[in-house]
């Protein structure tokens, strides 16, 4: 889930740069498994996130009045819970796990959109350029990976 | 919606529905990242937890548990755990041993992994050398034909080193009775005949034990009774004792001694007494009878004094301070803590005492003359500067202590010092005292007995560390405690378990040492027997009252009193009635081979914190 505020700066009828500020908030639902046991994980990760989109590709075609646009962002992490849940018992809070997690997130944005609409709508893909959670011992490091649609008003 | 505005719709939630990842994908724990707080995991065998398993012993697999903590060092909540034994998985936790070796175990929890627990799997049949058979209850010796008497046996794997080895070897060693394995280590004969029993297993035989069954009248053509006394005199005061003994001449011409009951019978004046000892609070003349088989003995007769103030005892002490500096007002304060404890009068905080204590009518000086016979400007003081700080029990015992053996014909030793180790390795430093039993002229059950009057080849003394003189109730009786053991006491507890009374005394309840643990701090015990008492008695270790001695305790030290050997009695020749020593007693010459020796120690356990006594401020030492 995400909202803020944007501001947009047009080069030319097709061609525009846009910067936004943001609260995101990401995270995932995951089940690990062994054998029988399984063990539910809900992490949740606040951002305060400005991305700037430099270039935003807007081509006057009719029939499909599409946008594209690519850019960056940096999201500074304001706070982190992570329960988890083992057979569907108790449910425990990991307090301590937010001290593993970086503080800052920076990576890059691509972005469809559709005007169409009366009110556009824009999918939006982010992926970290470094992980958030680095990688210790055996584990795959995470990174952050984000499939947003936006809605803009 | 026109229909040019469905394609978008319809291309951002295919690209949205192929982007995401299933929600509910199962992902190997190993990745679940939660565990990262985890400080450390620790793995621990289930069952006897040891590091060895006996192939076709140990019936059950080889179970494990772990646990986790944070870096808090909180226990991780319901975690998952995987099991792993040399890099491969093991499912349930469990592993079946089949091969011997050395197998490591560790514990998973998400990336984080256990040091591993080594277990040793060894086929006992490379290990065992000799198997041995002895007999627990019953005597070979008179065993009856018509089914009333019960051998049970025991059996001892006996390693390719020569030591036992540890372990229960029943599983795999079975008990044959004329070539006939039987179901239990316990055999009844029922037919008139020689059986021959042995222990077979790992592809071992055990010696053979010839077990001669008879019918009952077969080894009973006369009665002995005879008897020993604890001292000359045999007064009513519930101290002197007489010890009685059975025996039988056979049809072979053998006298055996006969144990047997209900078949042997004991008689006090005609009546059936139970057990085969005799003490009484009632003077007058007694006689004693046995009867085996409707047999009878001869009749003893035993003249029982009234109760008199017997002499008391006077010992003279010296403690040989190996680079201690202790006072010579804390020698002589302990001086006056013995006197109260063995005259019956120590109970600094008012507990109750034992129903049956009693005054052992002993006192201690400090010796007043050296071996020269010379005067000694601070008695019982003897200050042995060898330039060091720290001694070994064992250097002690074997050489230095010799160097300083007063004749303990006319002294006690101590030996204080600030000990680095003793002979028993499992107490490292930790022991407060240690001492050994003393030997005897007499028989006295759990007591060397020798005839003639042999020089010492151990060093029949007390070693004690510089803490036990400390102004402290915890410390303060460890001497006593000591001469305990030195005047033939054992341990009021069982160092096992309950199949008999250790230390001999009916009067002091026996219990299993193991429930002396210091989570179970209190003077409250469960005995053998299953009732509760508190723990009073000097010889049980520390968590009890510590204020009495016992009649029948008293009945072993006037035993050792009048019989034992290196000690300043009068049976051994000494009037000490005021502890004082004429002429030169000299030293006891270190003999060139040493006995090994039965040592009892008195570990100083941690502290521990408890609240039912008057805990002293200085608290640093326990004795056990």
């Amino acid at each position: 889930m995400q909202a803020g505020v944007g501001l947009e700066i047009g080069y030319s009828r097709r061609m525009a740069a846009r910067l936004e500020l943001s609260y995101v908030r990401k995270g995932a639902r995951e089940v690990f498994g062994q054998r029988t046991d399984r063990l539910e994980a809900t992490t949740k990760l606040h951002y305060a996130q400005l991305n700037l989109m430099p270039l935003i590709l807007k081509p006057e075609w009719k029939r499909f009045p599409v946008t594209a646009g690519f850019g960056v962002y940096g999201g500074c992490l304001l706070k982190m819970s992570h329960r988890y849940t083992v057979n569907h018992g108790a449910v425990f809070s990991n307090v301590l796990l937010s001290d593993n997690f970086r503080s800052m997130d920076f990576g890059w944005t691509l972005s469809l959109g559709y005007q169409g609409f009366r009110l556009p709508l824009e999918l939006r893909f982010e992926a970290g350029f470094r992980p958030i959670l680095p990688s210790h011992g055996l584990q795959t490091p995470l990174y952050n990976r984000v499939l947003a649609l936006h809605l803009t008003i | 919606m026109k229909s040019r505005q469905i394609l978008p719709l319809l291309v951002l939630t295919v690209l949205a529905l192929t982007t995401c990842r299933r929600e509910r994908d199962v992902l190997p724990l190993e990745d679940y990242y939660g565990y990262r707080t985890t400080g450390n995991v620790t793995i621990r065998r289930l069952g006897n937890g040891g590091p060895e398993y006996y192939l076709g012993i140990d019936q059950d697999s080889l179970r494990f548990t772990a646990e986790a903590r944070d870096m808090d060092y909180k226990q991780v909540p319901a975690p998952l755990f995987s099991y792993w034994v040399d890099g491969k998985p093991m499912p349930n936790g469990a592993f079946l041993p089949t091969k011997a070796g050395k197998y490591n175990f560790r514990a998973r929890l998400g990336p984080k992994e256990s040091r591993p627990v080594t277990v040793e799997v060894i086929d006992p049949a490379s290990l065992i050398s000799r198997l041995y058979l002895g007999i627990r209850s019953g005597n070979p010796g008179i065993a009856f034909s018509d089914g009333s008497s019960r051998f049970e046996f025991f059996g001892v794997a006996v390693g390719l080193n020569g030591t036992s080895l540890p372990f229960d070897f029943r599983p795999g060693i079975r008990l044959y009775v004329d070539g006939l394995p039987q179901p239990t280590l316990e055999f009844i004969p029922t037919q008139e005949k020689r059986y021959r029993v042995k222990l077979k297993g790992f592809g071992k035989e055990s010696n053979e034990i010839w077990i001669d069954a008879h019918p009952p009248d077969y080894y009973v053509t006369q009665v002995r009774l005879s008897m020993v006394q604890n001292g000359p005199e045999f007064q009513a005061d519930e101290i002197s004792k007489a010890d009685f003994r059975v025996e039988t001449l056979s049809r072979e011409g053998r006298w055996v001694n006969f144990s047997a009951q209900p078949q042997r019978e004991f008689f006090v004046d005609d009546r059936l007494s139970p057990g085969l000892s005799f003490k009484t609070r009632t003077p007058g003349v007694y006689r004693f009878k046995a009867k085996v088989f409707s047999r009878e003995s001869n009749e003893l007769t035993l003249s029982v004094l009234p109760p008199s103030e017997s002499a008391i005892i006077t010992i003279p002490i010296v403690f040989h301070l190996f680079n201690v500096a202790i006072p010579q007002a804390k020698l002589q304060a302990q001086v006056d803590i013995l006197n109260k404890v063995f005259r019956d009068q120590w109970n600094p905080n008012n507990n109750p005492k034992a129903e049956r204590h009693a005054d052992l009518r002993l006192q201690f000086v400090l010796a007043d003359t050296d071996p020269n016979g010379r005067p000694m400007p601070q008695p019982g003081r003897d200050y042995i500067d060898l330039g060091r700080a720290r001694y070994s029990q064992k250097e002690i015992s074997d050489k230095l202590g010799w160097d300083h053996y007063w004749n303990p014909d006319f002294y006690l030793n101590i030996y204080v010092a600030n000990y680095t180790d003793t002979y028993l390795a499992s107490l490292k430093g930790t022991w407060a005292g240690l001492g050994s039993y003393p030997w005897t002229r007499v028989a006295l059950p759990g007591i060397i007995m020798v005839s003639g009057n042999p020089k010492p080849d151990f060093l029949y003394a007390l070693y004690v560390i510089p803490d036990v003189f400390k102004d402290n109730y915890v410390t303060q009786t460890v001497i006593a405690h000591e001469i305990g053991h030195l005047l033939g006491l054992r341990h009021a507890f069982n160092e096992a378990s309950c199949e008999q009374d250790e230390d001999y005394c009916d009067d002091t309840p026996a219990y299993p040492r193991h429930q002396y643990i210091p989570e179970n701090l209190g003077t409250r015990r469960i005995g053998c027997d299953g009732m509760a008492f508190s723990a009073t008695n000097f010889m049980d270790y520390y968590y009890g009252y510590e204020n009495s001695f016992t009649l029948d305790q008293a009945s072993r030290v006037r035993h050792i009193l009048n019989y034992g050997l290196w000690l300043p009695t009068p049976a051994n020749g000494r009037s000490n009635s005021h502890g004082r020593i004429t002429g030169a007693p000299g030293f006891v010459k270190r003999p060139p081979v040493l006995r090994p020796v039965d040592w009892v120690a008195c570990p100083a356990p941690e502290a521990r914190p408890f609240g039912f006594l008057r805990r002293p401020a200085d608290f640093d030492l326990l004795k056990e």
